[in-house]
């Protein structure tokens, strides 16, 4: 497998050179999505914790760093960590209350639910962020403000995203932590009973896994250079977090990216075609279809599935 | 009539506690102190067969075991657990009442009763589960009651549950390094442990099966296997009996007691007469969260308010007659 991922990769890291600037883009959400997925799947696809507000994160991380940009000049490469950071102080927030009080399954999805609106509602009212016609950041195409001419820079930064989260979310799967998350995730109660603290590592999963996904609200904002609080903070764009890892894999290290692979070119291809028709949105239902034909055949997610192959063709080799 | 049972009590409990004393040399039974003997020899023979990191443990848990004594120690040390006056009320039940008892080091405390007596609950009261509302456990001279159950753990109580929780999709293996992970954070070295467990417990074999896919004896060797990773002091363990059939009871019968022997004290509830009578040094017998009597297995089989409460009639003690 590995030669494979290294091959991947090559590949990856050359492709800018040949690819029209509408393939770029696409290649860009792919990267973008799977590494928001990655830092989902930390808390959600191993600790089995399902944030379906992971949103505001985003939303936060966005904010905090296009503020910090245009009313204080500070470079959003720090103004980055500073949003992590807020997003992780949400996180804690939102990790305490649900885990101290033994909120599980879909309780708690419904505690994120509830944080991620309560996040969209007021940044729709505040009139200092902008209300509810969104948040403008002026472009000035200057690196040091996280701003690029060309859309192959903005890649390149996306790539090395999607590939840090993934190294964050190997790293965990080889050590202790991993393994504990995954436990947690199977029962845990027979975890307590067996010496691990679940509050703390579902916590400690949690601050991870909103710091990461903080980090990429910058991102967000200083490509899309426009915040709208519905659009940062609402529920499809969770959906579209949790939908890549849970369709390649919750749970894996490369679940997220198989499933942004997926249906990233899956969305774009529906969007092209649907909205020429004046079908826009219709890319949903195919998410929807998709989804429904993943719990039924595939529960586990993609990559499960095609690792399995890969071994049942292992004689064939 | 009460009063003659509390004098019947305290003098199966003073029995007890002489023969103890009596034994104190080796606190073991005959046919054990023989077995014991055997295992020496075989050791002798085979070198020690020990890993050097178990003996490198050995060491310092027995230092840190000197230390304690010494340095914080007026008296003599502590009983390993105490158990005093618990109680735990459920709605309009009250299904422990005013319980005491105590465990020594090394010892195999086998806890009976009717169903519905309350002794899982006892188990989550000892493992943090559940808070008592009243009473006071001491578990190797330290107070433990309000402490979370990966704490207490932590301190060297281990448990197992009634109906087995194993990590379904899990292999054995996987399963038990969760157990091992506990002592050892590093998952080289948990890995080692876990394989190691799996071995003594006879699921070597199985170790890369999905947890969901084994039989019942087989998870419960592999909740065992899992609790004895955390290397405990003292061990709890439910009714690892309940389902299996005669060959798999003797052979779990004989890990509990080769695990006993490796120095691990274990508090064992168990609806098999025969097993509980074989391997338990004393027996406390519980009825509607009370506790009955306490003492050595003959006397407490022979215990009229425990005939009438559990055994029935029909049973006869091996030793009587």
């Amino acid at each position: 497998m590995r030669w494979v991922a290294a091959a991947a990769l090559i590949v990856l890291l050359l492709l800018p050179a040949v690819l029209n600037s509408y393939a770029v883009t696409v290649f860009i959400f792919i990267f973008f999505y799977a590494f928001l997925g990655q830092a989902w799947n930390i808390v959600g696809g191993y600790a089995g914790q399902l944030s379906a507000g992971h949103a505001a994160f985003v939303g936060i991380g966005a904010y905090a760093s296009a503020l910090l940009s245009v009313q204080a000049g500070l470079t959003p490469w720090i103004g980055m960590l500073v949003g992590g950071v807020l997003s992780a102080a949400l996180g804690t927030v939102v990790g305490y209350l649900g885990f101290r009080f033994g909120l599980r399954g879909f309780y708690f999805v419904l505690l994120t639910v509830a944080f991620a609106e309560v996040c969209r509602i007021v940044a729709l009212n505040t009139d200092a962020v902008g209300g509810a016609l969104g948040y403008y950041i002026t472009f000035t195409g200057n690196p040091r403000q996280f701003q690029f001419q060309d859309n192959r820079a903005y890649y390149y930064i996306a790539l090395g995203l999607m590939l840090a989260a993934t190294a964050v979310v190997a790293a965990i799967e080889r050590r202790r932590f991993g393994a504990y998350l995954i436990a947690i995730r199977e029962d845990e109660s027979a975890c307590e009973a067996l010496g691990v603290d679940t509050f703390r590592y579902k916590m400690l999963a949690m601050v991870v896994s909103s710091f990461l996904t903080g980090v990429g609200g910058t991102f967000y904002a200083f490509y899309l250079f426009s915040l709208q609080p519905n659009a940062v903070f609402g529920i499809p764009l969770s959906v579209e977090i949790v939908i890549r890892p849970i369709v390649g894999g919750a749970g894996t290290v490369l679940g997220p990216i198989l499933g942004s692979f997926i249906l990233s070119p899956l969305a774009e291809a529906s969007r092209v075609y649907f909205g020429q028709g004046g079908w826009s949105g219709a890319h949903l239902i195919a998410y929807g279809l998709l989804l429904i034909a993943v719990v039924l055949f595939l529960p586990q997610g993609a990559y499960p599935a095609l690792r399995r192959l890969w071994a049942k063709a292992a004689p064939l080799r | 009539m009460r009063l003659r049972e509390e004098a019947q009590n305290m003098r199966l409990r003073e029995e007890a506690t002489t023969q103890r004393d009596r034994h104190s040399g080796s606190r073991r039974r005959p046919d054990e102190r023989l077995r014991e003997e055997a295992t020496t020899q075989r050791e002798r023979h085979s070198g020690s067969r020990r890993r050097p990191d178990e003996r490198l443990r050995e060491e310092a848990t027995t230092q840190r075991d000197r230390h304690r004594s010494s340095a914080l120690r007026m008296t003599p040390p502590a009983r390993l657990l105490e158990v005093s006056g618990i109680s735990k009320r459920f709605g309009g039940v009250q299904a422990v009442r005013d319980l005491s008892f105590d465990m020594a080091r090394g010892e195999v405390l086998g806890l009976i009763g009717p169903n519905g007596a309350g002794k899982t609950t006892v188990f989550h009261l000892l493992s943090g589960f559940l808070p008592p509302d009243a009473g006071t456990i001491q578990f190797d001279g330290r107070p433990i009651v309000g402490l979370k159950p990966h704490a207490i753990c932590r301190l060297g109580l281990a448990r197992t549950f009634q109906i087995v929780r194993p990590f379904p999709h899990l292999s054995v293996l996987d399963n038990v390094r969760v157990g091992a992970l506990a002592r050892r954070p590093q998952m080289a070295d948990a890995r080692a442990k876990a394989r190691a467990v799996i071995d003594q417990v006879g699921l070597g074999p199985k170790a890369g099966h999905a947890a969901a896919g084994l039989t019942l004896a087989e998870r419960k060797r592999l909740e065992l296997a899992r609790a004895l990773a955390t290397e405990p002091i003292l061990l709890l363990l439910d009714e690892v009996m309940a389902g299996l059939n005669p060959t798999e009871i003797e052979a779990i019968v004989s890990l509990i007691r080769s695990i006993n022997e490796a120095g691990v004290s274990i508090l064992l509830i168990e609806h098999n007469m025969r097993a509980v009578m074989t391997l338990s040094h004393r027996i406390a017998v519980l009825n509607f969260g009370e506790k009955l009597a306490e003492g050595e297995p003959a006397s407490v089989a022979n215990h009229p308010r425990v005939i009438e409460a559990y055994l029935g009639e029909e049973y006869v003690h091996p030793s009587a007659g």
